[in-house]
């Protein structure tokens, strides 16, 4: 009987999905976020990730407690990584006629992140995830949101993060795709089509450029522009729609992190679980977490009701 | 006077489009037929040259006269060599975003100051807002007072191909960029009726060359911000908006100014679909006036 109780007080319970969306290397702030979501034992049913924010959707889902340890190794791989020029892109920009000009243009060599992100996630499928998992990039050619769900994590990824001039856009499934970014920096809808009832959604703003001395920075000026727009009016659509609950999770940054700051790493973890700790109250009341473990533990196990009090310090 | 008070306030937003704002002159046309004017005009980028044509008082035909002869190919036709130089050697040659256009804009600012004068935006006959973006946050920056011609070129600063412009001290760009269709503008100033007209930008056919990839990432970026921004108006229903945004059949390119005909004809047929529901609205409008 009181097996039974425990079991429909599971089924009952709201589904939760977390969010990450693109913001390069601020991203790694989710994984601070994750830790004091699963201290707060908030049950996480779905991951959503889209960029930057698709390479920690992908530790989440897969279900690693270590993912602090796999970030950094992650992190290590980074070192250098955005400097690898590709020297063919200057003649290709200034003579497209000549050199060949297309869709794929970069400015980066991307097999350094190729292989990052391979040994990171190896040869993993999404059927293969603890928790289901999508990841959100943008069809090159129509501009449209694209979720991909199937087939290996690392094209998917792969393609979530092809930041627009930097890596090349990636073809999965016969589609060339681009950063998600570009369609919707924060795919909260994807999390309300799977039906999620909680939303955690873990958004980074673009910092506007320190300075623009050249062209590339003036194009990065110009895409951060569009990309905190397409931010902020999501994220009051989604508010306005209430389809769901949705919890957003904005760290608090106080300085630019560029790609290539890894020395920031701690910082941002830490801005992360700061951002996260400000939510855990109203998930706690929302999710009933200290209630269920009440119901569920029973008369038997009347200490154990005392212990959301006692971990919450 | 009660009346006349109470009435609904109109508002007419044309985002922005090039050649396709020209589908507003054919709103234009069928309302001022039907004795509906706008009590404000809301325009960005390339629709901010058309809502100050309205806001000016010319009629639809004049309005499409004028913008025929303004808005054309040439205006961006006219390479700024030294941009380009400068793009390549910004260190030794020194790279400036506030000077920073690879067309030269000496064209444009002449048939603009030909057609506008020293306008400005205050004493035109119908309230205008016309809306830029600050370049160095992003911000939506709504232009309601000062120089006309300063304001429709800071609106129109199309990233890389034209500088962007100062205005009051703050350097602005293109409208689109922070909001491809500026509803939440006639809603601040108050409109309980909106006629929208947004467009969505076309993507490349081919990616040739690094000036389409730019193109097609600020495109593939404004339609979704433009999607987003619809989205949320319609779900929050501040005002009421008739929305139109018109697909037309045969592709008209940025400056295809001989499918003008063409396009306001588009944007007739597409008012007159709207009508029945625009009267309906208003008339609502009166009944409460006369209630009260």
């Amino acid at each position: 009987m009181r097996e039974q109780v425990a079991a429909d007080r599971v089924a009952a319970r709201p589904s939760v999905a977390v969010v990450i969306g693109s913001g390069g290397l601020k991203c790694v702030a989710a994984l601070g976020s994750i830790r004091v979501l699963r201290k707060a034992g908030v049950p996480i049913d779905m991951a959503v990730g889209c960029s930057g924010g698709s390479l920690c959707a992908a530790w989440l889902a897969s279900g690693h407690e270590d993912a602090d340890r796999q970030a950094s190794r992650f992190v290590d791989s980074l070192q250098g990584m955005f400097e690898s020029f590709d020297y063919r892109a200057v003649p290709r920009a200034l003579l497209p006629g000549v050199f060949g000009f297309g869709p794929e243009f970069a400015l980066l060599d991307d097999r350094k992140v190729n292989a990052a992100i391979i040994d990171a996630v190896g040869t993993t499928e999404f059927s293969a995830t603890r928790i289901p998992l999508r990841i959100v990039a943008t069809d090159f050619m129509t501009g449209d949101k694209v979720v991909l769900q199937h087939g290996r994590l690392s094209d998917a990824i792969r393609a979530s993060i092809a930041i627009p001039l930097v890596l090349r856009p990636w073809m999965v499934d016969g589609r060339l795709l681009t950063d998600g970014g570009a369609s919707d920096p924060l795919p909260v809808d994807v999390a309300m089509r799977e039906g999620a009832d909680v939303i955690i959604a873990m958004g980074f703003e673009e910092w506007p450029q320190a300075e623009i001395g050249n062209l590339m920075q003036l194009v990065l000026q110009v895409k951060t522009i569009t990309v905190n727009q397409l931010l902020r009016s999501q994220l009051a659509f989604y508010s306005v729609s209430h389809h769901a609950e949705v919890i957003p999770i904005i760290p608090d940054l106080d300085r630019r992190i560029r790609l290539g700051d890894v020395g920031e790493i701690a910082y941002l973890i830490r801005q992360g679980e700061l951002a996260a700790e400000r939510e855990i109250p109203y998930l706690e009341r929302l999710l009933q977490l200290g209630a269920a473990s009440v119901s569920t533990a029973g008369p038997s196990a009347a200490p154990a009701s005392t212990a959301p009090a006692s971990t919450a310090p | 006077m009660g009346i006349e008070s109470s009435r609904k306030r109109v508002a007419l937003v044309i985002g922005s489009g090039s050649v396709k704002c020209a589908a507003a002159i054919g709103i234009q046309n069928v309302l001022s037929r039907e004795g509906i004017g706008f009590d404000m005009v809301v325009g960005c980028s390339a629709g901010a040259i058309y809502a100050s044509l309205m806001a000016v008082g010319h009629t639809g035909d004049t309005a499409a006269q004028m913008t025929a002869r303004l808005w054309t190919k040439e205006v961006t036709s006219k390479r700024n060599t030294w941009a380009m130089l400068r793009a390549m050697a910004p260190k030794m040659l020194g790279f400036r975003p506030d000077t920073f256009g690879l067309r030269d804009d000496t064209l444009i600012m002449g048939r603009l100051r030909q057609t506008f004068g020293d306008a400005r935006i205050e004493d035109l006959k119908i309230p205008l807002h016309i809306t830029a973006t600050d370049f160095s946050n992003g911000e939506l920056v709504a232009l309601s007072r000062g120089s006309l011609v300063d304001a429709i070129r800071a609106s129109i600063a199309l990233p890389f191909a034209f500088s962007p412009w100062r205005v009051d001290g703050r350097l602005l760009i293109d409208g689109f960029l922070s909001d491809p269709l500026p509803l939440s503008v006639a809603m601040k100033n108050g409109a309980d009726v909106i006629v929208a007209i947004g467009f969505e930008s076309p993507y490349q056919e081919t990616v040739g060359s690094a000036g389409r990839f730019a193109f097609q990432l600020s495109s593939i970026m404004s339609n979704n911000l433009l999607k987003s921004r619809f989205a949320f108006h319609s779900m929050a229903h501040h005002s009421e908006v008739i929305a139109i945004l018109p697909e037309f059949k045969e592709r008209v390119k940025l400056f295809d100014v001989g499918k003008l005909d063409y396009i306001i004809r588009e944007g007739e047929l597409a008012a007159e679909q709207q009508l029945p529901y625009l009267r309906q609205l208003l008339a609502e409008g009166r009944t409460g006036a006369l209630s009260a």
